[in-house]
């Protein structure tokens, strides 16, 4: 690493930009799957009698997890990097002494940390809810890890193509949440028509979900190596995709 | 080769939008150097200082840092710059002091909290140390990016138009400073519309007008049979 005290820096700096708003950064996000968790969980635990043998607030948990750590990666880098260009400072980011991996590195670093403690938050606010057999904890460790890790490559992607809050807000809106919504986090894809059940295979949420909540619940809808490949190979591209228009500077320099 | 702090050979910079704003460009500036360019707005100015310090990409051409070049040398070069930008820009979330900490942290040095604390009594802002950045004056901010591009202690320091909206007295200590430190061995690029100040301060002089060098020579020889101004007109408008 050519500078480590500057990727620390950097690492710290987007700490402290969402720790100064963590009202809209940590308590929102953990107030709104509360929310979802008293509305589908509560309200529906009655009518849903159990999926697979499990109890349906078990069933949505990992989901509501999931969500937070999603849209948490995701917006940390995202808005992060588009605040900058709002307010003429992406020179700032292009003068210091780092690298492009170093700049991903803190980055990433940071939209973890966010994505991961608004998931634990919520995951620790479950359990006065539920109580979980953990079938799996390499399952919830990984599949957490690398949901948080391709969500805070896409947010990095997002801030350095779009140029104006529209853009991220159009993302989030029209393909972030209908895909999450659309992922199997309230239930089950096997419970869906075969057409719509085709149609959700080509969803990479789906497959994120999967290894999640198996983690947690033993659930397997896919076959959990199908699931790993086709996560890693996403985050791995994604990440390489990233280093390059880093390196590239492509919509950053003029 | 050495002896160079910044040498710019044939520079061409066309943007996306299809303005031609360098036209091969070529000038050096020597260590220890105070070097003024001017020109009017538009003139090409703020392209090269910002090819130079990494926001924009440059066509062909090359640009060395002491010695170095900066594509094969990238952060090597960009340590021994410091860059005070014409546009005022800030993260709101951090105060003036926290700015600089964190200026410093990029550059990878610790504890420059005693440096820093020096920086900001030389640019009388030592009061506003612990105030949001938001909450600063357009003068206390351009001290703020004079601050910023300081804390590392670079080799070549690169003001574009720093003065623009500091009142007079600040203005007359910022330069006094300025030269303290370009006597202390400091390479100093300037570009100001103020031509008194860079006839007060520059050795050597560069005009450039619509992406060309159109003279380049000591302020001794420029203003040796007309003024500053007249001669200034004469090279960036009439050419």
């Amino acid at each position: 690493m050519n500078n480590p005290l500057g990727t620390w820096t950097l690492f710290k700096r987007e700490n402290a930009r969402f720790m100064k708003v963590y009202i809209q950064t940590i308590l929102a996000p953990v107030v709104s799957n509360l929310l979802f968790l008293t509305i589908f969980g509560l309200s529906l635990r009655s009518a849903v009698v159990s999926i697979e043998g499990v109890g349906y607030l078990e069933f949505i948990v990992p989901g509501l997890i999931l969500m937070g750590i999603i849209n948490n990666s995701y917006q940390n880098p995202s808005s992060s990097l588009i605040i900058t260009k709002y307010q003429g400072r992406i020179a700032d980011l292009l003068t210091i002494p780092l690298k492009s991996g170093e700049i991903l590195l803190a980055m990433i670093g940071s939209a973890l940390l966010r994505g991961l403690t608004v998931g634990l938050i919520t995951y620790l606010t479950a359990l006065y809810f539920v109580d979980f057999t953990y079938p799996s904890l390499t399952a919830i460790f990984t599949g957490g890890i690398l949901v948080s890790l391709f969500f805070s490559f896409l947010g990095v992607f997002m801030g350095i193509w779009a140029d104006e809050f529209d853009k991220t807000a159009f993302i989030t809106n029209f393909v972030l949440m209908p895909l999450t919504f659309l992922g199997g986090v309230f239930y089950p894809i096997t419970t869906l028509p075969d057409v719509f059940q085709t149609i959700s295979q080509a969803n990479p949420i789906v497959y994120m979900v999967n290894i999640f909540r198996y983690g947690f619940t033993g659930i397997e809808e896919i076959s959990l190596t199908t699931s790993y490949i086709i996560v890693i190979t996403m985050v791995v591209s994604l990440g390489i995709l990233d280093y390059y228009l880093l390196k590239k500077g492509w919509k950053l320099q003029d | 080769m050495q002896d160079f702090a910044i040498q710019i050979e044939n520079v061409d910079k066309t943007y996306a939008s299809g303005t031609h704003a360098l036209k091969g460009i070529s000038f050096d500036i020597k260590k220890g150097e105070f070097f003024g360019l001017l020109g009017p707005n538009g003139s090409g100015k703020s392209t090269i200082i910002n090819i130079m310090s990494g926001p924009v990409k440059r066509n062909s051409g090359t640009i060395k840092i002491a010695g170095l070049d900066i594509d094969e040398n990238r952060e090597e070069t960009k340590r021994l710059l410091g860059v005070v930008p014409q546009e005022i820009s800030f993260d709101s979330f951090f105060s003036v002091n926290e700015s600089l900490l964190q200026q410093s942290g990029y550059y990878g040095i610790r504890n420059n909290q005693g440096y820093i604390d020096e920086i900001l009594e030389k640019l009388n802002l030592s009061d506003k140390k612990h105030t949001n950045t938001r909450m600063l004056s357009g003068g206390m901010r351009r001290r703020l990016l004079v601050a910023k591009a300081l804390v590392h202690k670079p080799k070549v320091l690169v003001l574009d138009e720093p003065t623009a909206g500091v009142d007079v007295e600040l203005r007359h200590n910022l330069w006094k400073y300025m030269q303290k430190l370009n006597e202390e061995g400091l390479t100093i690029l300037l570009t100001t519309h103020y031509l008194e100040e860079a006839e007060q301060l520059c050795e050597r002089l560069a005009f450039i007008s619509r992406g060309k060098i159109v003279k380049i020579d000591t302020t001794k020889n420029i203003i040796e049979n007309d003024k500053l101004e007249d001669v200034f007109i004469k090279l960036t408008y009439d050419s």
